[in-house]
């Protein structure tokens, strides 16, 4: 597994739906061409770079990731493509991503990077990228620990970082509900990861729907963020903080 | 209860947009490589069939996207194979990547 970066975006623009294949290696992720006018797309940040819609920019859509259980406990109803009309190609263990710390690229991939990438972060750390307004931040996940709660502030909204049960599951919701700043803190619903503001003890769970307290009905919008590799996210936006207890500077 | 009060005189009744993003990125088509067409099939409006009827074990990873009330899931090493699923998810077209 190289990319390892999942995005989502809304594929109608200018009314027509489109229609994509990956195409290639540009900042050491893949770019991807529509079927219908040839143009060349980012799928880190859905921008086009090349062709006939060069300068649209598709709608993000907030991905989720995480194991096939989180997914039926949140959403039981959840539809899947057949089997038979998919292939699989095998994951690297998570166990052996120790071992790709730092190492090389495949060949095609280390001209399509800007140099100097590896001086802050081992290219293949894995972590959470967020990004508000023009301000970007990565928080390494193997630094952030189960089930941790980070308040922060970003491009000016005070976001919360949740990760969830497993390293690759976390995601960045803003604080701000109704002009109320919100901090939070872990807890169980249902026997699953939850939330608890500290402000109304409301319970807030992993689509970030409240589910209970005065809270209940209310829904913390979700932050522009991807679980990704270190490489790709630096590559992109050169000007990011990497968090730590303390975020540094670019 | 300071620190709430802070917020809501900082932002009144209303938050700020935590989806906008502002940075436009500096395409380098020298620093790009790309390949013939058809090195991954993308999948495109598979038949679909309940997630909690595939077999999947509890810890296979997804990814997954809600749009209203319907969710669609993708398993991660089908997308890693794939890399683009073309679909709709309620009545959205959206497309997938990994």
């Amino acid at each position: 597994m190289i990319c390892n970066s999942g995005t989502a975006f809304r594929a109608r623009v200018d009314g027509r739906r489109l229609s994509f294949e990956e195409m290639g290696i540009f900042n050491g992720v893949f770019v991807m061409k529509d079927h219908q006018t040839s143009t060349m797309w980012s799928h880190y940040t859905g921008e086009a770079f090349d062709g006939p819609l060069k300068g649209k920019r598709l709608k993000w859509v907030q991905l989720e990731r995480g194991s096939a259980a989180q997914v039926l406990a949140e959403h039981p109803n959840a539809q899947v493509p057949k089997r038979g009309h998919m292939r699989f190609r095998g994951e690297i263990p998570q166990r052996d991503r120790a071992a790709l710390l730092g190492s090389d690229l495949p060949p095609q991939f280390v001209p399509t990077l800007p140099d100097g990438l590896a001086a802050r972060l081992p290219l293949h750390t894995h972590g959470l990228g967020v990004a508000v307004g023009s301000e970007h931040r990565f928080y390494p996940l193997d630094g952030l620990g189960s089930s941790a709660v980070v308040p922060d502030q970003i491009g000016g909204v005070p976001v919360v970082v949740w990760m969830r049960e497993s390293s690759a599951s976390a995601a960045a919701y803003s604080r701000c509900v109704k002009g109320r700043v919100l901090s939070f803190r872990p807890t169980e619903h249902a026997g699953r990861d939850a939330l608890e503001d500290v402000q109304t003890h409301s319970v807030w769970t992993a689509t970030g729907a409240a589910v209970s307290g005065p809270m209940a009905g209310e829904q913390l919008t979700s932050v522009r963020a991807l679980v990704t590799d270190w490489y790709g996210w630096a590559a992109y936006f050169g000007d990011t903080t990497v968090w730590s207890a303390a975020p540094d500077t670019p | 209860m300071l620190f709430a009060l802070l917020g809501a005189v900082a932002f009144g009744s209303t938050c700020p947009d935590p989806t906008a993003v502002e940075a436009a990125t500096a395409y380098d088509a020298d620093r790009t490589w790309i390949h013939e067409p058809g090195w991954f099939a993308p999948l495109t409006d598979p038949d679909k069939a309940p997630l909690a009827k595939q077999g999947y074990r509890d810890d296979d990873a997804m990814l997954s996207l809600t749009l209203g009330e319907k969710t669609l899931a993708w398993p991660v090493a089908s997308m890693a194979y794939h890399h683009v699923a073309n679909d709709v998810v309620g009545d959205q077209a959206v497309v997938v990547t990994y």
